[in-house]
């Protein structure tokens, strides 16, 4: 186990300078010049390679990233915003707790109706329960983000008036882009949630259960279920990086005040710190999200946990 | 030991609904097992000696329809509802399969699994389930039972694991035990041993066993009775005894010449002609006959009676009228 770990931890961090590395050129390749950006078209050419001086952005590109690079790690410093003018890390902590309090919630409506959906799907497997949750499955898996809370705004915030329409508030404003970041996840969840219960409900341990005179509930939600469960959790975890792509869209379409709608700025901005940082700490998460996948497998099964290889 | 009959199986009728069609699985099998016996059934592949025992508790797949009688201790279980059925299900009557590996649940501890059995079923225990369960685990012969107790299915060798499936069944101290090819996945040498513990038990728990297997030798070895069964049809039924030296039914003597059973003579495996018929459309009257050598009019029309040839051994077939 510990030597699994420190194999983990080791292809950690080279995945963290692939994907940083990665994003530092593309982000250099697209067109666009954030010191034009901000001086305006009016300016000359002294000022402009001042400017352009002054922010570091005339050295080679590779001098840059190191740069870059030893500033987090030397002294955790992710920069200043070129268009903000205060520190990157400062721009991200306002907005991080937005975007976590809109991917818990989706979350959490994802595996709390994903979960009981899919059994029920598998328990009543071609009945109506089955076709309407499959049904609203496929429905929803295919509606784009970004429609799907047009759609959620239009029905709950303009016809009915119960629900805000956007920004941030109470509560009730984190209905509407928890449910469009969620849903589509329900969808996914039960979907899958259903397959795996099917497939175990068809097992010979679960004949077993059945042969010793356990009652129902005992055999689907304590048998089959606890075997069903194991790629779902896994899932869960998988799913964290997923959320955070799909806030990007959802915080836009909800003008929220998270990360995803800083991402996006930036980059219209070409604002490179902070891009940088963004998908430095979106990146990392991706990693650790797997990381903790593998973890809680090993954990949840003991065929895994207790000889350390896969079953 | 009391006389008389444990398990009566009357007219037994099991189709599965596919979709290719219905599949006549079996067809009209009757049997009775007494108090203390063991009785074989006996067959090929698919040949439906495993869904006859899983009819017994009512495990088939929701796409079987099952009609007939199956009385045990006068009760039909067919008939039974739900709440009544589980009373019997590992109580009354216990079942053990042929892969122990996939029979247990690989994510919970031995332990756990057979300790259910006295939760769900009330049983009566001295002082603590965890001795009981202990117990039992020590008249099944598998060594260090206090650590055994807390080990998952993966951690235990495949004779073990079939040691585990039968303490887990004999908790209940059931009056019957099915046992579905129970030494099929195991090594040559692990079989002999648990046919052995599953016979000793026999007579510590007083158990009748109904024996699904292929493999005659085990018949030889443990049963009293064996019945052979041909596509969903009971071909002869008898002691094992009168079976082996004397089979009547054609089927029976194919089967007991086309195995390597050791004789003196030297002489090359023969092979029953043709192949297991399709079950969606089978052949009519005895389903034997396209495949028998002796076939004659009245069998590809009628299903042949039970015809008597000595006190408990009856052969079906139609050649052997009156004879």
């Amino acid at each position: 186990m510990k030597k699994y770990i420190i194999r983990k931890i080791f292809s950690f961090i080279i995945c963290i300078l692939a994907v940083t590395l990665f994003s530092f050129s593309l982000l250099h390749l697209i067109p666009g010049d954030p010191v034009r950006y901000i001086l305006g078209e009016f300016a000359t050419e002294e000022q402009y390679q001042k400017l352009k001086h002054q922010l570091g952005l005339d050295k080679p590109i590779h001098v840059q990233f190191i740069d870059w690079l030893a500033n987090i790690i030397l002294r955790g410093d992710f920069g200043k915003s070129l268009v903000k003018n205060v520190p990157v890390s400062e721009l991200i902590s306002e907005r991080i707790v937005y975007t976590l309090q809109l991917t818990g919630t989706a979350w959490l409506i994802a595996f709390a109706l994903g979960i009981p959906l899919g059994i029920a799907a598998a328990i009543y497997k071609q009945t109506a329960v089955d076709y309407a949750v499959m049904g609203l499955a496929a429905f929803l898996m295919s509606m784009p983000y970004f429609w799907l809370g047009l759609v959620l705004m239009l029905v709950f915030g303009v016809m009915l008036e119960i629900l805000p329409i956007s920004g941030i508030g109470d509560w009730r404003n984190v209905i509407l882009p928890s449910l469009t970041l969620g849903l589509p996840q329900v969808a996914v969840i039960a979907r899958l949630m259903r397959a795996n219960m099917l497939d175990v409900l068809d097992k010979d341990y679960v004949m077993t259960a059945k042969a010793k005179g356990l009652p129902n509930t005992l055999v689907v939600f304590k048998h089959a279920l606890r075997n069903a469960l194991i790629p779902i959790v896994t899932y869960m975890f998988l799913q964290i990086p997923w959320l955070f792509g799909g806030a990007v869209v959802t915080e836009t379409v909800f003008a929220w005040p998270g990360m995803g709608r800083l991402l996006i700025i930036s980059i219209l901005q070409r604002d490179y710190p902070t891009v940088q940082a963004l998908v430095f700490l979106i990146g990392t998460l991706t990693v650790i999200a797997n990381f903790a996948a593998d973890l809680v497998y090993a954990f949840i099964d003991p065929r895994v946990r207790v000889t350390g290889e896969g079953a | 030991m009391r006389n008389g009959t444990l398990l009566k199986i009357e007219d037994l009728y099991v189709n599965f609904k596919t979709d290719e069609g219905i599949a006549k699985v079996i067809d009209g099998v009757s049997l009775d097992i007494k108090y203390g016996e063991v009785l074989a059934l006996m067959g090929e592949t698919g040949c439906g000696k495993s869904t006859v025992a899983k009819s017994i508790l009512r495990l088939l797949p929701k796409n079987a329809e099952v009609r007939g009688k199956i009385l045990f201790k006068g009760t039909n279980i067919l008939d039974l509802p739900e709440s009544e059925l589980r009373k019997i299900r590992g109580k009354e009557i216990g079942m053990i399969f042929q892969d122990p590996l996939t029979a247990l649940n690989p994510v919970f501890i031995v332990g756990n699994q057979i300790s259910e059995m006295f939760k769900i079923h009330k049983l009566r225990i001295k002082r603590t389930i965890l001795d009981e369960v202990i117990e039992l685990l020590k008249n099944v012969r598998i060594p260090d039972p206090q650590r055994r107790y807390y080990s998952y299915p993966f951690e235990l060798s495949g004779g073990m694991r079939q040691r585990a499936m039968i303490a887990m069944m004999l908790a209940g101290r059931p009056s019957l035990l099915i046992a579905d090819e129970p030494t099929s996945a195991l090594d040559v040498t692990i079989q002999a041993q648990i046919l052995k513990l599953i016979m000793d038990l026999r007579n510590d728990y007083n158990m009748s066993i109904l024996l699904i297997t292929h493999d005659p030798g085990v018949v030889a070895e443990m049963a009293d009775r064996i019945a052979i069964m041909y596509a969903g049809q009971i071909a002869e039924i008898g002691p094992v005894r009168d079976i082996f030296l004397n089979p009547q039914h054609p089927y029976t003597k194919g089967l007991l010449r086309a195995l390597p059973l050791g004789h003196k003579e030297e002489r090359e495996l023969e092979n029953i002609p043709g192949r297991v018929p399709n079950l969606i459309e089978p052949p009519p009257g005895c389903r034997f006959h396209p495949r028998c050598p002796h076939a004659i009019e009245k069998c590809k029309k009628e299903k042949p009676k039970p015809v008597v040839v000595s006190n408990e051994h009856f052969v079906f077939c139609h050649l052997l009228r009156g004879g």
